[in-house]
């Protein structure tokens, strides 16, 4: 069933790329991944809207830290409760998260890619949802899960670094994961960080080629879209400060 | 103001005073683009690039960047 978008609301003409972009992402996050089902995946995405109205991670983030209150987030159940704390935190409050708090949620059972996987989705859908809002639009309805089983493929370039996640080297991408970095002398570690999932890789592409530059265009300062290169990184950066995101 | 119609509304009727309806757009997809980026760093504990700290020269700590949590994933700035 193809994935249908209504933009009417917005009141302006949202051009095709990223419409499109729009429905690959939506398409890839319904799909069967490496570590999750389809109908795990699309619960992901669901808890992750949900968490927007969760009372325990607006306490938290009303608090001078999250760690000082306690509680059961507000869940739309079916999910072991490591994954929703995982989802919620990174939806709504990503700018207090820790390395003890990663720890915690690997001493939990959360395995490392299962846990990479997560965040692919939670963050492609968020990027969807936030665009969507600030165009005027109601967040787009998640389509239905595809059925499959997850692959289950671990890319065995993928080592432990400086990160909290085992990435992939730029010089060790090979084989059918040879074309996650395009070929690029420099990869920047944003782009590394999912690499221990490739496929999550890939998909950050399509979002980033749509609502950001295409990725060979990165590099030029002079690249533009309608606004010029100055206009885009000033959007970008009070961004990342409204998200307290030091990258 | 994100979760308060109104004033999303009044914004958007400001911006698209003064942005043309393409840019409006480019203004929304890139607040899409780096609420994802941001996520995928401060979830993956991933360091600024060396090449991108060098061009910074210094400013993380004059502008106060230093103070978010997240500098923490990167080596000297807490």
């Amino acid at each position: 069933m193809p994935i249908d978008l209504d933009y009417s609301a917005a009141g302006v003409a949202v051009r095709a790329d990223l419409q499109d972009a729009h429905r690959r992402i939506l398409d890839h996050i319904r799909s069967p991944g490496t570590w999750w089902s389809g109908a795990e995946r699309i619960a992901i995405a669901a808890e992750a809207r949900h968490a927007l109205d969760c009372s325990l991670c607006k306490n938290r983030q009303a608090a001078l830290s999250p760690n000082s209150v306690s509680g059961q987030h507000d869940s739309l159940g079916g999910l072991d409760g490591t994954i929703v704390e995982v989802i919620h935190r990174v939806r709504t409050d990503p700018g207090r998260l820790s390395r003890a708090w990663f720890d915690g949620v690997i001493a939990a059972g959360v395995s490392v890619p299962q846990y990479v996987e997560v965040i692919a989705v939670v963050t492609l859908l968020t990027g969807v949802d936030f665009c969507a809002r600030a165009l005027g639009l109601a967040p787009f309805a998640l389509p239905p899960a595809l059925p499959g089983e997850p692959s289950h493929d671990l890319p065995p370039a993928a080592k432990p670094g400086p990160a909290w996640v085992p990435m992939i080297a730029v010089e060790d991408a090979a084989g059918a994961d040879a074309d996650i970095y395009f070929g690029l002398p420099f990869v920047p570690n944003i782009v590394r960080a999912l690499s221990q999932v490739p496929d999550e890789v890939r998909a950050l592409w399509q979002s980033s080629d749509a609502h950001y530059l295409p990725v060979a265009q990165i590099p030029d300062p002079t690249a533009r879209r309608a606004l010029d290169r100055m206009q885009m990184e000033l959007v970008a950066a009070r961004v990342s400060a409204l998200n307290q995101c030091f990258y | 103001m994100a979760n308060d119609q109104a004033a999303m509304q009044h914004e958007r009727a400001q911006l698209l005073r003064l942005l043309s309806p393409q840019q409006f757009v480019d203004v929304c997809a890139v607040i899409g683009a780096f609420n994802v980026v941001d996520r995928i760093a401060d979830s993956t504990g991933i360091a600024l690039d060396d090449m991108m700290l060098a061009m910074s020269a210094g400013l993380p700590q004059e502008l106060g960047l230093t103070n978010f949590n997240s500098a923490a994933n990167t080596p000297g700035m807490r």
